[in-house]
């Protein structure tokens, strides 16, 4: 699916002493079958923006179009229900939304509650946790009491089981260790290669957003501040200052190397990739 | 040195799951030690252990005093805790009343509570939140605030648990060495829980939790020295550390290095 925003506004607390603008004239193409990145410090306005992607928040001025259906402040009822099953959205903290007495009963309510219909449900539910690297057993586990990181997959398996064209993550790797994040990654890769999800990932981790980003947006102060491919974004060491974010860990140490000894190397990915180019260099 | 906790064999269960068998831990008085651990490694239980939230089989010993209900209200005011979710733990309508509240608590003055504020405002740059609704604000701006009222009270120890993860990087590697700073000269110990192994460059010493065990535990330069810490772990060193080992693995350096401009002036020299 192909969404784009075209100069959305949000207030919060209208008409009320607290009314704020908290998105401004936010314009962006979010393409199919590609990761794009919302970048942004605290308080920027992203989990409002995933929530009005999400169809959770109306906007105020503007429009979305999702393929060819196009919504305003108003949302119609109709469009609503056809939308609603193909967008897919990760709360930041997904956990808290459990409710369920059992992992299996918890992926068995999104279903219904979607009027999901498949001819075989049990395996649906087991497919969807198997998808997410999380074995059987745990269909009859307790969804609260598993750990931070299998919550997460738990919550990404909930959506994935009624197949949503677009997934939507709200800071996603907060809470997860290294182990859990490189699981996360390799599954929102597959998500896109294999499955042909839209996806739309918003983070403030620039270490992160470098691992996956096809393309970025920096949003601030409720304002697209930038866009753009990954490297352009990440090289822009001016940029991400004002904008309170960090150097990836791997391009910052190129660029540390460019700027203060005039040498060049690659801006790499990986760092076994940089690794040889540094060896080269200094030998 | 002095220990700030000491914990023998201590066995705790929860739900019938073993989180803790035969734990054994000591942390130093005013340092910065961070333990780190996967999640689900138990560290959120260790700090309610610590806090007296939760009983083991053992006494444990914070600051020279056993956790125990007699001793609850005397450890409550040596130590600041920051615990991980904020979401529902303010009371107050404004920030300033919120730092007042652990203040007032203990029968200061209005004088001195103002005072207080303003220093604690003034060394974590949050002056411009004191008149905000604290449930309104960011994730970030709230950790702060959370982190200024377990200050207000000039703790002998601070404890985080994960504390500071919805800050951003930038603004999070500001406070961590203002933190540092506080256990180097006013010589307060802080006992800071997290999954990232980036935080660790920050600590004295470094304590790797894994499946409710030990695994290691020294001064983050001993732990560094070997990467199968963190790796054993499930973990990864953090990125300077890693990218130091692969460099000495081709002869390109001798040492590890935890700053990346050293590493490059070394490196071309």
């Amino acid at each position: 699916m192909e969404i784009r925003l075209n100069k959305i506004s949000y207030i919060a607390n209208k008409k009320t002493q607290l009314q704020k603008t908290i998105l401004k004239d936010i314009t962006a193409l979010i393409k199919n079958n590609q990761i794009t990145v919302f970048l942004g410090p605290n308080g920027s306005g992203k989990t409002t923006l995933a929530s009005i992607i999400s169809l959770l928040n109306n906007i105020d001025s503007g429009n979305i179009t999702y393929d060819n259906i196009k919504i305003n402040n108003k949302i119609d009822k109709i469009n609503l229900n056809i939308l609603k099953p193909k967008i897919g959205f990760i709360y930041q903290n997904s956990c808290d939304q459990f409710f369920c007495n059992t992992v299996k009963e918890e992926i068995e309510f999104a279903l219904d509650n979607l009027n999901y219909h498949t001819k075989d449900k049990a395996k649906r539910i087991k497919d969807s946790l198997k998808l997410v690297g999380l074995n059987p057993s745990y269909l009859d586990k307790d969804p609260l009491k598993l750990s931070n990181g299998e919550q997460k997959l738990l919550s990404i398996a909930i959506t994935l089981s009624y197949n949503p064209e677009v997934i939507i993550l709200d800071e996603p790797t907060l809470e997860l260790d290294n182990h859990n994040q490189n699981k996360l990654i390799k599954l929102i890769k597959l998500m896109k290669l294999r499955y042909n999800k839209t996806i739309i990932v918003f983070t403030k981790d620039s270490n992160f957003a470098h691992q996956i980003a096809d393309y970025i947006y920096i949003l601030n102060n409720g304002s697209i501040i930038v866009k753009g491919l990954k490297y352009k974004i990440f090289k822009n060491e001016k940029l991400l200052k004002e904008n309170n974010l960090t150097m990836p860990d791997l391009i910052k140490f190129s660029y540390l190397v460019e700027t203060e000894k005039s040498v060049k190397i690659e801006y790499r990915d990986d760092i076994n990739d940089l690794m040889k180019d540094i060896y080269r260099h200094v030998r | 040195m002095q220990k700030v906790v000491e914990i023998k064999d201590l066995n705790f269960s929860y739900q019938e799951k073993e989180v803790f068998k035969n734990l054994h831990l000591t942390m130093e008085s005013q340092k910065f030690t961070v333990v780190l651990g996967p999640n689900g490694s138990g560290k959120t239980t260790l700090l309610k252990l610590l806090l007296g939230f939760e009983k083991g089989n053992s006494v444990i010993m914070l600051d020279s005093l056993p956790v125990i209900k007699e001793n609850l209200n005397r450890i409550y005011k040596e130590i600041g805790v920051v615990f991980e979710n904020q979401n529902q733990n303010f009371v107050a309508e404004t920030v300033t009343d919120e730092l007042a509240f652990p203040l007032e608590n203990l029968n200061y003055g209005k004088e001195e509570i103002t005072k207080a504020i303003d220093q604690v405002s003034d060394l974590l740059n949050i002056k411009h939140l004191l008149n905000e609704v604290p449930n309104n604000l960011n994730a970030g701006d709230k950790q702060l605030v959370a982190l200024a009222s377990a200050l207000i009270i000039n703790p002998k120890i601070l404890l985080i648990d994960e504390g500071l993860n919805n800050l951003d990087l930038s603004r999070k590697n500001k406070i961590l060495s203002i933190l540092k700073k506080l256990v180097n000269e006013n010589q307060i110990t802080i006992i800071y829980f997290t999954h990232d192994s980036e935080d660790t460059l920050n600590a004295d010493n470094v304590i790797i939790l894994s499946n409710g065990k030990v695994q290691v535990a020294n001064t983050k330069e001993e732990i560094y020295k070997d990467e199968n810490n963190f790796l054993n772990a499930n973990l990864e060193p953090p990125f300077i550390i890693k990218l130091s080992k692969r460099l000495q693995f081709y002869d390109l350096i001798q040492d590890d290095y935890l700053n990346a401009e050293k590493l490059v002036n070394d490196l071309w020299k």
